[in-house]
């Protein structure tokens, strides 16, 4: 696969990685954690998210539809289920209340992008990261855009929910990485696929091959989500099982609501059990306890 | 004692008039003192004085004198970056920053020798000279951009003007058939108001020599005495003048949205975009093309390529038409972009222009881009960095907003590597506000509570309670951009 289909480009982006970094999010996740704060990149598909505070009612967009996907009466504008990301709606829309989420890319024009900001990178000790949706979902292309990273010298890093075929990421990424930020939610198996979809038993073996080639270079994150992960059950069993695993560096990923809204711009169903409220620094304070045979890494 | 010092040198504040306010609205007599860089020799230039003299900023957090940092990235040490970056986010304006490597090639550009290009100091704003080598008219010519761009829509006339007919006439935009027509309609008024600006200054400069010599100042410079030859005559070593320009993002934004609506993706036509311009965009149909005009088309700011072409071109071109020049002294003119509060004042005398803005809107200050018309701040600084070189001479000044953060060592770190950046892509100087929008807002709706809140204008200081009503709104809607997402903050009540 020479093209990637990309959900954005965040620069000066300081909180995946070391230094000031650009971080790329692929489109398209294999798994469904309802807590997701990336919801828009979850969908492998182009989609169309809606901004209604920046709708100004013109409704030009709606004759320009060729699906018929949009009535200006309906709450969301459009139909999701006619809708097929053209993007014709985007054009013609004025006010930016439409944009388009997800675009293809080829690794020169990618490239090209994530290397004007290389100056930051070198005065901060920053570089690239890979994240989404699931970069690891579009294997081919990333393995061929850290080679050229790695010809361009630059530091690269990549977040993954560790859901991936093993012996391709060993074969072709992960020479190329100096930095892997490993997601881990559940540790009960049962749960995991309950709540995920899928088992984590291929996620926890991962883990375990990387810890065993490159036990520096990885740091496991929790995100702490009220409900979900943040039980002392879970916590303590998943803390125990990276331990044992050999993982020396850790990072908690305190819960944030600034994924509802985006959910509601792609017309994503949210989970309302979900609080409205971030994590507060005493809850969090709780959870590092667990982790305290481990290097803490913030995030 | 320094503390005594820079409350004698803002203690002198002359008496303006009313029109003046306008223009150069809260500012003092500016007198500049030059921190930091390279002696003339090229080496580190800091020592103890210059961070007793940061400190003394620091402290006394007050509008004169104007305290230029300049840096030297191969040569200043780090230290020296980052007690700068803390000055400026505790004083939250103070003070402004200066890319040595840049401006000392601008200068040898010029015919400078290295040694004395080295030894410059900033004067005025922004405007760079040699120190006691250079006797500058660094603000002889005061040019709105946005004049020659109304003239190119409207065939010589301006919205302002009515019917008089003021430049030549270019041809009318409704029979052109590509952007490059357009440009070169452009160009032609503003070449010949370039022109009008060059003999006006020179016809003053005729006066000056014949009713003012200067013999007492000619003493404190090198040159008149060799020569035998008073300042005003061209005794100095250099002799420059300055030329700054007014508008410059709000004229390149708008040749991109003609260049991207009208051409090349055919979704106006010029006669269309005249009557909208013309109308002030009234009515839904006008509204809806002013956004779209305003979110779809080129920004400077951002690394599109049309915004880049459009920006570089115009910068190149204003350099060229003036070196075509020699002014009345013998030295050349220096293109610049610092606007004091200009941009605020003639914002208010211009109509719409092609990229969105509605009559009697400020313009956008110095070389800073359009608020809110560059969302990221690496695209912003790579682009206005991009425009760095021996081609603005005359200095720009560069503002840029950015929130306060509770953790100011953690910001601090992050501000100085984000100026090293820009400064190393190029860009010549750089000036702060660490404030944000709704501080501002609350600042000009209750002046009582914020006496002292002193402000980066363009190339000056200025306490903000001292500003016209045009200017604090400027001030307000500068885009503000957060050092933890590197993004602009969304306007309140705006997402």
């Amino acid at each position: 696969m020479r093209i990637a289909l990309v959900g954005d480009i965040g620069r000066y982006a300081l909180h995946d990685g070391p230094g000031i970094r650009t971080t790329v999010f692929f489109k398209g996740c294999p798994l469904c954690c309802p807590w997701c704060h990336n919801p828009e990149f979850r969908s492998p598909f182009p989609e169309v998210a809606f901004y209604a505070s920046r709708c100004i009612g013109c409704g030009d967009c709606m004759p320009a539809c060729p699906e018929g996907a949009i009535d200006m009466e309906r709450p969301g504008l459009i139909d999701r289920n006619l809708c097929n990301g053209c993007g014709i709606c985007v054009q013609v829309c004025p006010g930016r209340a439409l944009e388009l989420v997800g675009q293809e890319y080829e690794v020169e024009s990618l490239l090209e992008i994530l290397l004007r900001d290389r100056l930051f990178y070198e005065i901060s000790g920053g570089g690239i990261t890979l994240s989404g949706g699931e970069p690891t979902a579009q294997m081919d292309f990333v393995g061929l855009l850290l080679g050229r990273l790695k010809g361009e010298g630059i530091n690269t890093a990549i977040e993954t929910n560790g859901y991936f075929p093993w012996s391709v990421f060993a074969g072709i990424l992960l020479d190329y990485l100096d930095l892997v930020l490993f997601d881990v939610k559940l540790a009960d198996p049962a749960e995991h696929r309950r709540i995920i979809g899928v088992d984590n038993g291929v996620i926890l073996a991962n883990l375990a091959r990387l810890i065993e080639l490159r036990p520096d270079d990885v740091v496991v994150r929790v995100p702490l989500i009220p409900g979900y992960t943040a039980t002392e059950q879970n916590i303590t069993a998943l803390a125990d099982r990276v331990r044992a695993l050999g993982v020396k560096r850790c990072s908690l990923l305190p819960y944030h609501p600034y994924g509802l809204s985006k959910a509601e711009h792609v017309g994503l169903a949210v989970d309302s059990s979900l609080p409205e409220k971030p994590l507060g620094p005493k809850e969090v304070a709780r959870w590092r306890q667990f982790f305290d045979w481990a290097e803490l890494v913030e995030p | 004692m320094l503390g005594c010092l820079w409350f004698k040198v803002a203690d002198n504040v002359t008496m303006v008039p009313e029109a003046s306010e306008e223009m150069f609205g809260g500012a003092g007599t500016v007198p500049a003192i030059t921190l930091g860089g390279v002696d003339s020799q090229g080496e580190d230039a800091v020592n103890d004085l210059t961070y007793l003299m940061l400190r003394i900023t620091e402290l006394l957090g007050i509008r004169d004198p104007n305290v230029n940092a300049r840096y030297h990235y191969k040569k200043n040490p780090p230290d020296y970056l980052r007690r700068v970056s803390e000055v400026i986010l505790s004083t939250k304006a103070v003070p402004a920053m200066y890319n040595d490597v840049a401006n000392i090639a601008a200068l040898e550009g010029l015919g400078e020798s290295t040694e004395h290009a080295r030894d410059y100091a900033v004067v005025g704003c922004v405007e760079l000279v040699s120190t006691g080598r250079d006797y500058p008219s660094s603000s002889s010519i005061m040019l709105n951009l946005v004049a020659p761009l109304e003239m190119a829509l409207f065939n010589g006339k301006r919205p302002i003007t009515g019917e008089e007919q003021i430049g030549p006439s270019s041809g009318d935009p409704v029979g052109m058939n590509s952007f490059e027509e357009f440009w070169e309609a452009f160009k032609t008024q503003l070449d010949w108001l370039i022109e009008q600006a060059i003999q006006l200054n020179e016809n003053f400069g005729a006066v000056h020599q014949e009713m003012m010599p200067s013999p007492l100042l000619s003493v404190f410079f090198e040159g008149p005495i060799a020569k035998g030859r008073d300042l005003i005559q061209g005794g100095a070593l250099y002799n420059s003048s300055g030329a700054t320009h007014i508008g410059f993002a709000d004229v390149v934004d708008s040749l991109n949205a003609i260049e991207k609506a009208v051409f090349m993706d055919r979704k106006f036509g010029f006669a269309d975009m005249l009557e909208a311009i013309k109308s002030n965009f009234s009515g839904v149909e006008g509204e809806k093309m002013r956004l779209y005009l305003q979110h779809r088309t080129p920004k400077y700011g951002t690394e599109d390529r049309i915004a880049l072409k459009n920006s570089r071109n115009l910068i190149r071109h204003l350099f060229e038409v003036y070196q075509a020049h020699i002014n009345y002294r013998g030295g050349p003119y220096r293109p610049a972009y610092w606007t004091m509060t200009n941009h605020a004042g003639l914002g208010g005398i211009c109509g719409a222009l092609p990229h969105g803005r509605r009559t009697g809107e400020v313009f956008a200050s110095g070389i800073t881009p359009v608020s809110g018309a560059a969302p990221e701040l690496t695209a912003c600084l790579n682009s206005v960095a991009a425009l760095g070189g021996r081609e603005v001479p005359g200095g720009w000044a560069l503002n840029l907003k950015y929130t306060p953060e509770a953790n100011i060592e953690r910001m601090t770190e992050r501000f100085a590597q984000t100026v090293e950046a820009y400064f190393r892509a190029g860009g010549h100087q750089v000036q702060f506000n660490i404030m944000t929008y709704e501080m501002l807002i609350e600042a000009k709706k209750d002046p009582q509570k914020y006496p002292e809140l002193m402000v980066r204008v363009s190339g000056y200081s200025a306490y903000f309670k001292d500003l016209n009503e045009k200017m604090k709104d400027e001030l307000i809607i500068r885009t503000q951009y957060d050092l933890t997402t590197g993004k602009a903050v969304p306007f309140p009540g705006m997402s």
